[in-house]
């Protein structure tokens, strides 16, 4: 069986992915796959919307798959950040130990 | 039957926009005989905003389906030829260099997939510097109707004033409103305004962690990213927010409008916009 496995998000989802259930959709679909690694391929994705991109981050945090990234055009690599970092705040403020980041692993 | 559509001639979309949810409200009180057709008289219209045309024609379009309608339409060349160019009112295929014409979709449609289709067209006709700006306020936009509304038809349009750099997008549903929604799942609000504005401060329906983001920046990248102006209509709630003074005004509308509108005006940035300044 193959250990990895890689899919192009254009091919299945286009240039530009607006809405939170397509999204979700694609990554219940990610999640049915045989391969324990997936290597989530994003060249030629233009942009990805704020909501789609929460719904992808949730995703690499509780997937029991190992996820790996690659070719984020800046703009997407910018959008991921932003979320991330805002997905970040939330939890820090929900942990009582504030000085634990829940989803940084750095 | 016939059914004369008042509009005024104005450039102020709320008082247009009330005339419209009259109009509409007219048109669902309308007791027609068996085979009897309601003619929607739009003959002395002499000027219409975007806005105005996208809530009328999802209306049309929704009561299309339980009713017989001839239009009678605006003696004003200017207007009579916007309309058929903007594909007032079922929406039409073809573009312009300018515009988008009314693009209708239903519950049974790919959402991703119509949202897609528009933002393409639109892409090539505006300044550059709007950036990625339209695609993400038409992807949080749409997301929350689908996510949220239960709508059975919605409405989405833009125009392009190329010499002014100037853009208006509508994105209209016929869904339950906002107000609807916040009193289903026990959400407390003084009144529809108040419900609006918890929206816009990020109160969400959904009890997942990272929600309520999606008119929270969009109202942040429209105002402060944009310059721009956004009206919020739900249910009877009406916000109008800009820059200069954050809420123009709020009022309770006389009359409630069956659904959720939101109308955005806003000019070309002077440099390429960077939109994750406004993404929480």
């Amino acid at each position: 069986m193959e250990k990895t496995r890689k899919v192009s998000i254009f091919d299945k989802l286009g240039e530009r992915i607006f809405t939170r259930i397509t999204m979700q959709d694609f990554l219940s679909e990610i999640s049915k796959l045989k391969e324990k690694e997936i290597t989530l391929d994003f060249n030629n994705v233009k942009f990805i919307s704020r909501s789609c991109t929460d719904e992808y981050l949730k995703f690499i945090r509780t997937s029991k798959k190992k996820i790996k990234s690659i070719n984020q055009s800046p703009d997407v690599l910018m959008m991921i950040k932003a979320v991330e970092n805002g997905l970040n705040a939330i939890l820090i403020n929900r942990v009582n130990d504030t000085s634990k980041c829940v989803l940084c692993e750095n | 039957m016939n059914l004369k559509c008042n509009i005024s001639n104005t450039d102020d979309p709320l008082k247009q926009i009330q005339e419209c949810i009259e109009i509409i409200n007219k048109i669902d009180e309308a007791e027609l005989k068996n085979g009897e057709i309601l003619n929607l008289d739009f003959s002395d219209v002499e000027w219409i905003l975007p806005c105005s045309a996208l809530l009328l024609s999802n209306k049309i379009i929704e009561a299309c389906k339980i009713m017989d309608i001839e239009i009678s339409p605006p003696k004003a060349k200017g207007v009579h030829d916007y309309l058929v160019r903007i594909g007032f009112p079922l929406g039409c295929c073809s573009e312009g260099n300018t515009f988008l014409p009314i693009n209708h979709f239903n519950n049974k449609d790919n959402v991703n997939e119509q949202v897609l289709k528009i933002s393409g067209h639109i892409e090539d006709k505006i300044d550059k510097n709007f950036g990625f700006s339209i695609n993400y306020l038409l992807a949080e936009l749409s997301d929350n109707i689908e996510q949220h509304s239960q709508f059975t038809q919605a409405s989405i349009m833009t125009q392009y004033y190329s010499d002014k750099k100037y853009i208006d997008v509508g994105i209209f549903d016929n869904g339950i409103t906002i107000p609807t929604l916040f009193e289903k799942k026990g959400l407390k609000f003084s009144d529809d305004c108040d419900a609006i504005k918890k929206a816009i401060e990020g109160v969400s329906t959904k009890e997942e962690q990272g929600r309520g983001f999606g008119l929270k920046t969009s109202k942040n990248l429209v105002l402060e990213g944009l310059n721009g102006e956004m009206y919020i209509i739900s249910k009877k709630g009406a916000l109008i927010l800009n820059p200069k003074n954050k809420e123009k005004s709020q009022e309770l509308m006389k009359k409630a409008l069956k659904g959720t509108l939101i109308y955005m005006q806003f000019s070309a940035p002077k440099k390429g916009l960077n939109i994750i300044k406004y993404v929480e």
